[in-house]
């Protein structure tokens, strides 16, 4: 059941950053189609029109004129006919919401998935973004095996022996791609290397590539655990792709004289985005989507955004987007109602209803309040 | 009938199930036969799976061992890679192999695989290489490039026809005069500009190639001519214990075991550090401000000598022109060993010099740099007589890998080289002939890494190419 009992309000509060926890086998664009419709169900089961309220919630009239009593049902604030479930249908559906996703995962990869809901968070998730911030995967691989497109299901080509390989010379070669790809990421900065600028860069330890979309790089390869035939490698990277790690796989296990197929793939972290934020798949419904959300308001600050190393050229959005809502007059679909005669009563019941809730289990929720107070003091 | 129906074909657009791409697909042609209804093949399909899944293969021997293998890069045309289709390309292959003069990143010598040859030390002139490797139960010493002086010994081929060679574009055996010549036990070899010291194990101290300056330990003839020359000095009255033995450009150092150090050829820059500027053909002891002090490293690749001292003080003697000893002297060439004081770089385990710049390792894995020329530090910073520290991000110690150290350090005469603990070699300076081995032939700045396929466990500088030995990583 949820918190919420007015869903034009729960839905003004879909607007941020949502970070879930994609399970394996299913495609990121399932993962925001089936966002998509849990969202739609829980808002369309909270009351969406006025003569949803429940009744012991409703602004009270006072009843002047006994004979007048009829016999009807409804609550008696219902002014406006057209305004009517039966007459509209449900409030919501899935064309509301508009989601986007960042350096999505592979169909048989698990792990965190950044996703922006709402204006506020399509513009936050392209920041993210420019900010090309360090991935942390969870790579298993099993030796032995050779298949045409380096997963276990794929077709099998060849099958090799791998008694020989030990975990000092697995070791040895993640150290060997890693310096490798360590060098690489200063070329790919796009720095002269002949000036004095490169030196101090190179001295300075980590740098990130200028662009998105360059050729991959792996800032650390670690294998953290070793029982052949299986072996996980711990990999941070950026610019990567699943095919790339599973290729990656496949090349070490050749300079170890095997083969070997990538049996999973797991991301831990997206910068900051890690799996204690990420949501579980039973955990795709209003009340923890608009937590998740709550709770990655503090990641959105341009200190925590802006660590690329042209970060001072990005040109941040004036302050008034920060809030998560328009300024410029245009309603979302659910701000609709504030509009016309009710606008009085609903804000009213808005009220009763954070009073109301006060007394239940959950705290009073007051995001929007707490956003609005952000506003100003968030800084450029 | 059936003759028209064979004719008729169509194409059609099918969803390809492997690829997802929409493949044109010309059907056969509709014919009687292809009304009966084709056989399902999954158990044929099944059947060669589970055939494949039964052979296993064996890319590595039973008791396969990590191999040592040698990369070579820089100037090729003077056979000093040892690869030999370089400066000779095979008729075999017209057109595909041709003349290469320089390679400017790391190539494998395939001569030592084909042969089945272990190399377990090596050492670079100027121009020619000499390495010591096992072979069959044997331990031989080879050379190759540059013979004009007979540094690389005396090869007359085909035997007793006179011809004899001034130039090998593969390495070829060293013929010392020893009591077992198949058990050549290298402890230390080095090469200068044109002479090679080789100390063999129980054996003795060898010494080949020009003595011009007495670099080889014996005394000057006048007029000598060292090409084609069968002369293999073996040094007498050596001090017994002698471990190791470092080429400058035209004189000799020796390091004993107990921390004494003996020099002999040129001095004109003071380089032998004996007190005087002239050469010296016989071994003699170096005193000054090492006498009495246990010497466990010494560096010398131009005219410029540091050693290290077991409490890890800095000595330095010869050369100072570019400043190298400028923390001590302003004098441009010192003939005494002198104590350099750095009590910033901690414990000092090595210390190298090139032509003009130096450099030194300390206990913690730290590289300082002075002198002149390309020091490491960018562009900006040319000279600069106190040592100063390359930032050790460059090395590849990072937030990801904090513990990454330098374990070693070598200097060509106008570049250097670093080593650390993974096996990763970082090369800076001039990058004459591309003998940084880094793609390309632009002076670097600063220590970049060189793509080397294997795990760096030694690297040798000459003149203008760069060797080093490796082991693959299975």
């Amino acid at each position: 059941m949820s918190r919420f009992n007015w869903a034009p309000s729960a839905y003004k509060l879909l607007n941020g950053v949502i970070c879930v926890y994609k399970p394996e086998g299913l495609p990121v664009c399932k993962v925001v189609q089936s966002i998509k419709t849990n969202l739609c169900k829980d808002l369309n089961a909270l009351p969406c029109y006025q003569h949803e309220i429940p009744l012991s919630q409703t602004h009270v009239h006072e009843n002047k004129s006994y004979s007048a009593l009829t016999k009807t049902t409804e609550p008696c604030s219902i002014q406006d006919w057209s305004e009517h479930r039966l007459v509209l249908g449900d409030r919501y559906d899935e064309s509301d919401f508009k989601l986007s996703f960042i350096d999505g995962i592979s169909r048989h990869t698990s792990g965190v998935l950044v996703l922006g809901i709402g204006q506020f968070g399509r513009q936050s998730v392209e920041m993210i973004a420019m900010s090309k911030f360090l991935r942390v995967y969870h790579v298993k691989g099993r030796f032995g095996w050779a298949t045409h497109n380096f997963s276990p299901k794929g077709r099998i080509i060849q099958r090799t022996s791998f008694k020989h390989v030990s975990l000092s010379k697995l070791e040895k070669l993640c150290s060997a791609t890693q310096a490798a790809h360590t060098k690489q990421m200063y070329s790919l900065h796009g720095v002269n290397p002949d000036s004095q600028e490169a030196y101090e860069m190179a001295a300075s330890g980590i740098i990130r590539p200028a662009h998105r979309k360059t050729h991959p790089i792996l800032y650390g390869v670690k294998c953290i655990d070793f029982q052949p035939p299986d072996f996980t490698l711990e990999i941070h990277g950026i610019n990567e792709s699943c095919q790339f790690l599973r290729q990656l796989i496949n090349d070490l296990a050749i300079k170890l004289k095997t083969t070997a197929v990538c049996t999973g793939i797991r991301r831990l972290r997206y910068g900051a985005f890690d799996v204690k934020r990420a949501l579980l798949r039973q955990h795709w419904h209003l009340d923890h989507i608009i937590d998740n959300i709550d709770s990655n308001f503090e990641l959105l600050t341009p200190e925590r955004l802006f660590v690329g190393p042209e970060a001072e050229k990005v040109q941040l959005p004036p302050v008034n987007q920060y809030a998560g809502f328009l300024s410029d007059g245009h309603r979302l679909l659910g701000q609709e109602d504030m509009s016309g005669p009710e606008q009085d009563d609903i804000s009213f019941l808005e009220q009763s209803n954070e009073e109301g809730s006060c007394d239940g289990p959950h705290e009073s929720f007051n995001l929007k309040d707490s956003v609005c107070d952000q506003k100003p003091e968030k800084p450029l | 009938m059936a003759s028209s129906l064979h004719i008729i074909g169509f194409r059609v657009q099918k969803l390809c199930g492997h690829c997802g791409v929409t493949h044109k697909l010309l059907l056969a042609p509709v014919t009687a036969n292809s009304l009966v209804p084709q056989r399902n093949n999954w158990r044929k399909n099944y059947a060669k799976r589970e055939a494949k899944k039964q052979v296993i293969y064996e890319n590595v021997g039973e008791n396969a061992k990590k191999t040592s293998l040698i990369y070579a890069w820089g100037q090729a045309s003077s056979g000093a890679l040892g690869i030999a289709s370089y400066v000779k390309p095979n008729l075999k292959f017209r057109g595909k192999q041709i003349f290469i003069n320089k390679i400017n990143r790391p190539a494998r010598v395939r001569f030592f695989d084909i042969n089945q040859m272990k190399p377990y030390d090596i050492a670079c002139g100027y121009g020619f290489t000499v390495v010591a490797v096992k072979y069959q139960n044997k331990r031989i010493v080879l050379g190759t490039g540059v013979n004009t002086d007979s540094q690389i010994g005396y090869h007359e081929t085909p035997k007793g026809s006179g011809r004899i060679l001034d130039q090998l574009i593969e390495p070829s055996h060293i013929k010392l005069p020893i009591q077992k010549p198949d058990d050549c036990r290298v402890t230390s070899v080095a090469c200068g500009r044109a002479h090679t010291v080789i100390i063999v194990e129980n054996e003795g101290v060898f010494t080949l190639g020009n003595n011009a300056y007495g670099q080889c330990g014996r005394s000057i003839v006048e007029g000598e001519d060292y090409s084609k020359n069968q002369t293999i000095n073996k040094l007498a009255e050596v001090p017994g214990d002698i471990i190791k033995v470092v080429c400058g450009q035209d004189h000799t150092l020796f390091l004993t075991q107990s921390g004494e150090v003996y020099s002999c050829g040129l001095g004109a820059d003071g380089q032998t550090g004996v007190g005087h500027y002239n050469n010296t053909s016989k071994l003699t002891r170096i005193k000054g401000d090492i006498d009495g002090v246990k010497v466990t490293s010494v560096g010398s690749r131009g005219d410029c000598t540091l050693a290290v001292s077991e409490s890890g003080d800095l000595f330095g003697w010869g050369n100072s022109e570019y400043n190298q000893l400028g923390l001590v002297t302003s004098e441009t060439q010192v003939n005494l060993p002198r104590h350099i004081p750095v009590p910033h770089c901690g414990k000092v385990i090595k210390a190298v010099a090139g032509g003009s710049s130096c450099a030194l390792l300390n206990d913690q894995g730290q590289v300082y740099v002075w002198g002149f020329g390309i020091l490491g530090k960018g562009p900006k910073l040319e000279m600069s007589s106190t040592p100063s520290l390359i930032p050790e991000p460059i090395f590849g110690r990072n937030e990801l890998s904090p513990n990454t150290k330098i374990v070693d350090i070598e200097s060509g005469l106008t570049y250097l080289a670093a080593k650390n603990d993974n096996g990763d070699l970082y090369t800076w300076g001039r990058n004459n002939n591309g003998v940084l081995g880094l793609n390309e032939e632009k002076n670097q700045f600063f220590p970049w890494r060189v793509a080397l396929p294997a795990e760096a466990v030694k690297v040798a500088c000459g003149l203008d190419h760069m060797v080093a030995l490796c082991k693959s990583f299975t």
